[in-house]
């Protein structure tokens, strides 16, 4: 299994199950298809709400994938058409995400997946031992508030993953220390880091996206970068989303240091622009600026151990 | 299923005309593979880059002549950023599944308000080629937002103007002397509701639309779940997504009460 990164996906919660995707266009063409939020259903959860503002869109969570059905349904479903698979997977507490990756593991067709990205913009429930009849979980913040507790997320999913096996982790605006998340994250294991623009907006759980969040994207693919360049990161490919909506804005992201992109609420507005990028950005030579086109450089000898 | 089978093409507006409260516009596009059926909605990409999603509209009519293409007809509330005969227009559709028709010819009762009478008064058209006796119950506060009535009357036997509050009432007294055995709701979530809970109570059948359309925050491309709606009964605990599976379904699978 090759862990290069793909060069153009949906963006978490932005693609459905895939099949919805499928009435648009050639799904094997792409060089991945992104499943997810995957996690543990949850009834009570609400509805996820569109509210579109100028140049942007204010989205709350997208509706979960229950693992369940991605082991049963989904995942079948992509192996059997020859898919590349991308399992994004959100959690509230470690156990949780350990739950939802051993059940994917020893799902038969877990040879589809190609990677998996773990969402750190998602809120962070903090456990307790229960006490009488008193709530065992409090939502926090989110993870990427806290690199301790992000280094801990993602340690424990590199733990139990294939070693070959991609691991992306998602960062975004609502992050107050991106360096040091970054670094915790790739400190955990993480191979690519996925670098949000999403702006929190409106009230918790809520995100401004789309084009008037491009600059924002570009800022923090930047900052991320010149880290890098400064040793205070390893040396990881970036992926771009937020603000991504047509070539010239994916170029942009590629110029900026991010290897690949996500598309968000570009593709809610015209599906068709996710083979498009992908044409553009394949027909573009590699940046020279990026220091390990393959994706198979291993940053400062975390796996020799 | 897995053959791409929506693409985006371009049309050309012939006419943007004003009915009522609203504006008809004609677009023509290539050929469409099959016939199109009242139900199904348009995707059109949006009038400015300030806008990220594209515009559903609910098709209100379909003409295919060999040679020349196909005619979409659309129906939508009046807005400055539609386009002018001769311009260019990209749409994606029909999409989704319309309403379907009796196999045998039944009374049948469309509920209808806003921009969806369109549709209404193409699905009324289409139930009295099937022979179905059809009444028509159209539910506006202004009467500007009775659609084109004139034609309305031509196909359905009978047209009841009511508006929200009196809907459930008209609809009972109409149901007592026509004795429908089906009730179409072409309209807003709120009517689906109304008549679902109508057809209920009537025990007849009852096809409704899912999907607000012409409503912000709608993807259309059955990719955001935000119009997902739960399953009742004992589907219950599980969601259908109406832009993929509907837009129209049988109104006793929704949970309504949980909207």
């Amino acid at each position: 299994m090759s862990a290069v990164l793909p060069r153009v996906t949906a963006a978490t919660g932005c693609a459905g199950s895939g099949r919805e995707l499928a009435r648009f266009g050639e799904l094997s063409a792409l060089d991945a298809v992104q499943l997810g939020p995957v996690g543990l259903s949850d009834p009570a959860a609400p509805r996820t709400r569109l509210i579109p503002s100028s140049s942007g869109l204010v989205h709350s969570p997208a509706p979960i994938l229950p693992v369940q059905q991605v082991i049963t349904d989904l995942l079948p479903w992509c192996a059997a058409r020859g898919l590349r698979v991308i399992c994004a997977v959100r959690a509230g507490t470690v156990g949780v995400l350990a739950d939802i990756l051993q059940q994917l593991r020893r799902a038969l067709d877990f040879t589809a997946v190609i990677g998996i990205e773990i969402d750190l913009a998602a809120v962070r429930q903090q456990t307790r031992p229960a006490i009488g009849t008193l709530p065992t979980s409090d939502s926090v913040s989110s993870w990427s508030a806290d690199p301790q507790a992000c280094l801990k997320l993602v340690a424990e999913a590199r733990e139990l993953l294939p070693r070959d096996l991609l691991l992306l982790a998602k960062l975004g605006g609502e992050c107050p220390d991106p360096v040091a998340t970054a670094r915790a994250a790739v400190g955990g294991g993480a191979r690519a880091l996925v670098l949000s623009g999403a702006v929190p907006a409106l009230g918790p759980g809520s995100y401004l996206v789309g084009p008037a969040v491009a600059p924002v994207t570009l800022g923090l693919v930047r900052a991320i970068r010149e880290a890098m360049a400064a040793g205070r990161i390893p040396q990881v490919p970036l992926v771009a989303v937020g603000g991504v909506h047509d070539a010239a804005s994916a170029l942009a992201a590629r110029r900026a240091g991010a290897r690949s992109v996500q598309v968000g609420s570009g593709l809610l507005g015209d599906p068709e622009l996710l083979w498009r990028l992908q044409q553009t950005l394949s027909t573009v030579t590699t940046d020279s600026a990026d220091p390990d086109p393959a994706g198979t450089h291993d940053p400062g000898g975390l796996d020799a151990h | 299923m897995s053959a791409p089978s929506l693409r985006r093409r371009t049309g050309e507006v012939v006419a943007n005309r004003p009915v009522g409260a609203y504006r008809q516009l004609s677009v023509v596009v290539p050929t469409l593979p099959g016939r199109a059926r009242p139900g199904q909605f348009l995707l059109a990409a949006s009038a400015s880059p300030d806008e990220v999603l594209a515009r559903t509209w609910w098709l209100s009519g379909e003409q295919t002549e060999p040679g020349f293409g196909s005619t979409l007809e659309v129906v939508v509330a009046d807005d400055v950023l539609l386009p002018g005969p001769g311009e260019q227009l990209a749409l994606t559709g029909p999409v989704g599944r319309g309403f379907g028709v009796p196999t045998s010819p039944v009374p049948a009762v469309v509920l209808t308000q806003g921009a969806a009478a369109g549709a209404a008064r193409w699905l009324a058209e289409r139930l009295q080629a099937a022979g179905c006796p059809v009444h028509l119950v159209s539910a506006a506060s202004d009467p500007e937002e009775h659609l084109d009535l004139v034609r309305v009357r031509r196909v359905a036997d009978g047209v009841l103007l009511t508006d929200r509050e009196g809907l459930a009432a008209s609809t009972r007294s109409l149901a007592q002397s026509v004795q429908p055995a089906v009730l179409y709701a072409v309209g807003p979530l709120w009517l689906s509701a109304q008549v679902a809970a109508l057809a209920g109570e009537l025990g007849v059948v009852s096809q409704v639309m899912t999907l607000e359309l012409g409503a912000p925050g709608i993807c259309g491309h059955g990719l955001c779940g935000a119009c997902d709606l739960p399953l009742a009964a004992d589907r219950a605990g599980s969601r259908v997504r109406p832009c993929l599976e509907g837009p129209v379904l049988r109104a006793d699978l929704v949970a309504w009460e949980a909207c």
